[in-house]
């Protein structure tokens, strides 16, 4: 066991930092504060406090998911709540610094919210719009904790459900894991429990347990920030998933345009063996468990289980066909498990609180809560972890903040290129699994991207093909040509060539690659485009017939349509 | 070995257990179009053309399936025809036509599948041909490799990792850019010519004629 | 793990001497022992360099590569210019991993941090390693995106064409880049400064559009801001350090 000793040294600790003696202040840098220039937040806080002679301590927290934000500092000053500080340059952060600390100035200007009551002009945090309809509970910790400091994991209720799990039978737990309706969170939406259950039933040793964090999807960023912030939420998920399952080898597929995350997952895994939380005899309870990291090498197909595993064993990320499921035969041959991050971090929180705590939340088959990545043409950008059932509507105009420039919402997409664009009448649904599905698009890993009236829905077609033709492993012939086929139409069309037969012939193309594709991603590359279709033929139209772009986006169509005519 | 008994398209057949239907219909002519299907090899299950319905409720792959007792296969139902026969379209778009001088006119899987479909090429004007034709390629010492003709199928990679151990060539790039290629090794290639006559579409040349 | 540090900038002042490639070939040691009297750790570098030429890389260890600090002087000193830093550099990646074939794209990464990308005579030592077909390892590493096995300019710059990205503006920036650079995407200038390529997500989507140059992310950026970019980074490197 975690030692009540360490544990209790962890909380005192981490009640230092809260309820200090000397000022705590935080500095989110996880990649996206570092690319708003963190760093230079950083220095310029750091020579701010040599100069002014003033004791403090700095943390390097990840980010709190309120990217329009970004450079953020949350500040504890004895006795005063914890603030959080927003949009800061190297000057004003200087100059936070010594109104704050010095003058006891709070900068209302600069400052976003107080984590408590609201003091002085300054608004409670989470009763600002962005955070008010979230229910955070795989993000807890995320812009909180340090990420590299195990301790104060711990001091947060860390490792609590590993402990738990330790002392419960592993059908226990994935029967508890069963009821509580968790889905996989990577984008099929396939219930956990199950595959838990089917993986431990095959009787073939060693099993493996795989977290898939190859987040590929392009404009989807909720596993990195869950790893850069709070990876050890992902790893005890991971621990609890391999001692229900039987495991005895773990890995953890991250893409290697993450480095980041990278970095924090692997000061993680060590901290862990520090604790006697990985390897042999963990905790004393006789289960063996190791975790390897595995970089992705820039493919999106290895987000499918099948490609990952292929990956793993050192071949071309070519999906197989499935049946043998990778719970019967997987990596070499195998059992082997394969769940996504945001799966593995409800697992604790599960395990902790029990199924009906987290079944409680959502609607019909969906359970829980579910992360997005709110980006694109919105006012607040970020990551958000919202209940199940919520509708777009709220997401969008109420956390989001609607739209920025005065612009009219046109449409938003889900699901990445495997998803589809959903358009106004449809802000009212219901965010589930099965609405999304029947509209069209797909839950997918958490992508949400919100477009306005300039984007060319021909040209989101496009766009999104030319990632499946580029990211199409080559392998089945429907998926390889299909996608380079419609690429193509769309292309023509977004160049005002298209010819009257392109929209037939695009229905035809879409159901037949729907069809005839060996995975996931051929299975799904069309939806892109059947949704723009359904929802928006008519630009469709105006591009073919009357060689013309609403949204100005297909400048080529104006200029060279002119000269053909 | 067990005997098991089956229908395709109505017709009763025995076969023995462990036969997949493909090599059930085969054997008894009955055509179900494929293009990396090899009777010696491994079916890849690439070119998902084999595509036949089950049982009338799942559409299969007749390459990868085993024929069970009972069975009822059925190759040419019209969901079937609409699954494939675009994809069919879409590997004629991008083939580079040449059949009058193709060393696989008259036995190219292609052509069959042509045929048995009746293809209509009217509709494959609708689609956008590849804009560049690309270069004859040397492969092994021995050989030529056509690009613009080449379906994928891997029956050549697959052929000589089969005779050799370790193949001389790959595959090579992903996605669309995905083509055969050979590495250093090839130098030890001692001519078979297995993969010149099981290519399906005669996309590998000998250079001696 | 662990890392060690890029060695690119040490061989891109190297790259000038054509000799490298050529000699190793023929093993040009004329065993002057001149690497063994600059080792700092006491290693005799030849014997270590024959030890990886030759796959024996249980001896390498033994005759200690581990603790190689990658100081270069052996490199310096050797009269004959045998890249010896390169191939212990190589022979300490090795080190760490077992031989299994499920090593190779780590191996493949940890080569590329090291050099950038994939050397030809690296890939054939690591597929003697792995008992791979040299073949086998050129087919996976032409199937990821993030191997490359031609050597990148010194700045690889690389647009974020995820879709917050691309509703952003990147294809604009992509024009922009393009013209700035004269380089098309996918292409590295002819002076060997410059590679440009896209990325399929940084998961910086807030920051749309994305530039990453070398790691290095840089946000929000706009036809200005690519000039600003590229300007700066160009007089950064006229005062190093």
């Amino acid at each position: 066991m975690i030692t009540a000793d360490f544990r209790a040294k962890a909380e005192k600790e981490w009640q230092k930092i809260t309820n200090p003696s000397i000022p705590q202040i935080f500095i989110g840098m996880a990649t996206c504060g570092e690319a708003a220039g963190a760093l230079s937040i950083y220095k310029s806080i750091e020579s701010t406090l040599m100069k002014n002679h003033i004791e403090a301590r700095i943390h390097k927290t990840g980010c709190l998911g309120m990217c329009y934000c970004e450079p953020m500092v949350d500040i504890i000053k004895p006795g005063q709540p914890r603030i959080t500080y927003r949009n800061l340059e190297p000057e004003t952060a200087a100059e936070l610094i010594t109104d704050y600390l010095v003058n006891n100035n709070y900068r209302t200007d600069l400052a976003l919210g107080a984590w408590g009551e609201a003091i002085d002009g300054i608004p409670n945090l989470f009763e600002i719009d962005f955070l008010k309809y979230q229910e955070r509970t795989a993000l807890k910790n995320i812009g909180v904790i340090n990420p590299e400091d195990i301790s104060q994991y711990i001091a947060r209720g860390g490792y609590k459900g590993f402990e738990k799990a330790l002392c419960t039978q592993q059908d226990e737990i994935i029967d508890e894991v069963e009821k509580s309706g968790l889905r996989g969170l990577g984008g099929a939406g396939f219930p956990t429990g199950f595959k838990w259950k089917e993986c431990r039933k095959t009787e073939s040793y060693p099993k493996y347990l795989i977290c898939n964090a190859d987040e590929g999807d392009p404009g989807a960023y909720m596993d990195r920030s869950l790893l850069e912030s709070d990876p050890h939420s992902v790893l005890e998920g991971m621990l609890i998933a391999a001692y229900a399952i039987g495991c005895s080898r773990g890995f953890i597929y991250i893409r290697d345009e993450y480095p980041l995350a990278i970095k924090r997952v692997r000061t993680a895994i060590e901290q862990m063996g520090q604790y006697e939380l990985l390897g042999e005899n963990i905790l004393d309870s006789g289960f063996n468990f190791d975790i390897e990291i595995r970089e992705g090498a820039g493919a999106f197909v290895c987000g499918e289980e099948s490609a990952l595993l292929a990956s793993i064993e050192g071949n071309r990320g070519m999906p197989r066909h499935r049946p043998p499921y990778p719970a019967e035969s997987g990596l070499w041959g195998k059992p082997t498990d394969i769940n996504n991050v945001k799966t593995l971090a409800n697992i604790p929180a599960i395990i902790t609180n029990g199924a009906e705590w987290f079944a409680d939340r959502g609607t019909g088959s969906s359970k829980g809560t579910a992360i997005f990545a709110l980006t694109g043409k919105v006012a607040n950008r970020g990551l958000i972890e919202v209940p199940m059932g919520i509708t777009l509507r709220k997401i969008i105009f109420d956390i989001g903040g609607g739209i920025p420039n005065g612009k009219e919402f046109k449409a938003v997409q889900t699901g990445g290129p495997s998803g589809g664009c959903l358009p106004a009448e449809l802000l009212e649904l219901p965010i589930a699994f099965d609405s999304l599905a029947v509209a069209g698009s797909i839950m997918g890993s958490g992508g949400m991207v919100v477009l306005d009236e300039d984007t060319c829905m021909v040209d989101v077609a496009r766009f999104f093909l030319d990632f499946a033709k580029q990211e199409s492993c080559g392998q089945c012939i429907p998926c390889r040509l299909g996608t380079k086929q419609m690429f193509d139409i769309l292309d023509d069309i977004t160049k005002g060539k298209g010819r009257q037969t392109d929209i037939d012939m695009l229905l035809e193309l879409s159901e037949s690659v729907a069809h005839t594709s060996l995975c996931g991603l051929g299975r799904t590359a069309p939806n892109p485009v059947l949704t723009t279709l359904r929802y928006f033929q008519n630009e469709y139209e105006a591009h073919i017939n009357h060689k013309r772009c609403h949204a100005n986006v297909c400048r080529l169509l104006v200029e060279e349509g002119n000269i053909d005519e | 070995m067990n005997k098991i008994r089956f229908s395709i398209n109505g017709q009763q057949f025995d076969a023995d257990q462990g036969a997949t239907i493909m090599q059930v219909a085969l054997e008894n002519h009955i055509y179900i179009p494929h293009l990396c299907y090899n009777a010696d090899l491994v079916p890849g299950g690439v070119c998902r053309l084999c595509m036949v319905e089950v049982n009338n409720e799942k559409i299969v792959l007749a390459c990868r399936t085993l024929a069970e007792n009972e069975m009822i296969v059925k190759t040419n139902t019209p969901e079937i025809d609409a699954a494939i026969r675009p994809v069919v379209e879409l590997i004629i778009a991008d083939h580079h036509f040449t059949c009058r001088e193709c060393p696989a006119n008259g036995k190219c899987e292609l052509q069959k599948i042509m045929a048995h479909l009746h293809i209509d090429r009217r509709r494959i004007d609708n689609l956008r041909p590849p804009k560049n034709k690309l270069p004859l390629e040397t492969l092994t010492p021995f050989l030529y490799y056509d690009p613009n003709k080449c379906v994928r199928c891997g029956i050549c990679v697959q052929t000589c990792e089969k005779i050799y151990g370790a193949s001389h060539i790959y595959f090579v790039n992903r996605g669309y850019e995905t083509k055969i290629a050979c590495f250093e090794s090839a130098a030890h290639c001692d001519f078979c010519m297995e993969c010149v006559k099981k290519c399906p579409v005669g996309v590998l040349i000998p250079k001696t004629e | 793990m662990n890392k060690i540090a890029p060695v690119l900038s040490f061989f891109k002042k190297r790259d000038d001497k054509p000799s490298d490639k050529e000699l190793i070939r023929e093993n040009p040691c004329i065993d002057c022992s001149l690497c063994l009297e600059v080792c700092d750790k006491g290693l005799w570098p030849s014997i270590l360099l024959e030890d990886i030429k030759n796959g024996r890389f249980a001896d390498s260890k033994k005759h200690g590569i581990d603790e190689c600090n990658d100081c270069g002087d052996c490199t310096t000193e050797c009269p004959m210019s045998i890249p010896l830093f390169k191939y212990l550099r190589l022979g300490k990646i090795l080190s760490f991993y077992n031989g299994n074939k499920s090593g190779l794209i780590p191996i493949l990464l940890e080569l590329q941090s090291n050099f950038g990308y994939l050397p030809k005579d690296m890939v054939s030592h690591i597929a003697r390693f792995l008992k791979l077909p040299e073949g086998h390892i050129h087919s996976v590493a032409s199937f990821y995106k993030s191997l490359r096995l031609t050597p990148p300019g010194r700045r690889h710059v690389c647009i974020c064409r995820g879709t917050a990205c691309h509703i952003s503006g990147a294809p604009q920036l992509t024009r922009d880049t393009e013209k700035l650079l004269g380089i098309k995407e996918g292409e590295t200038s002819t002076d060997n400064e410059y590679t440009l390529d896209n990325v399929a997500c940084v998961g910086c989507c807030a920051l749309a559009p994305v530039i990453t140059v070398n790691s290095e992310t840089y946000g929000k950026m706009n036809s200005d801001k690519v000039q600003k970019l590229f300007k700066k980074t160009d007089t950064k490197d006229e005062n190093p350090g």
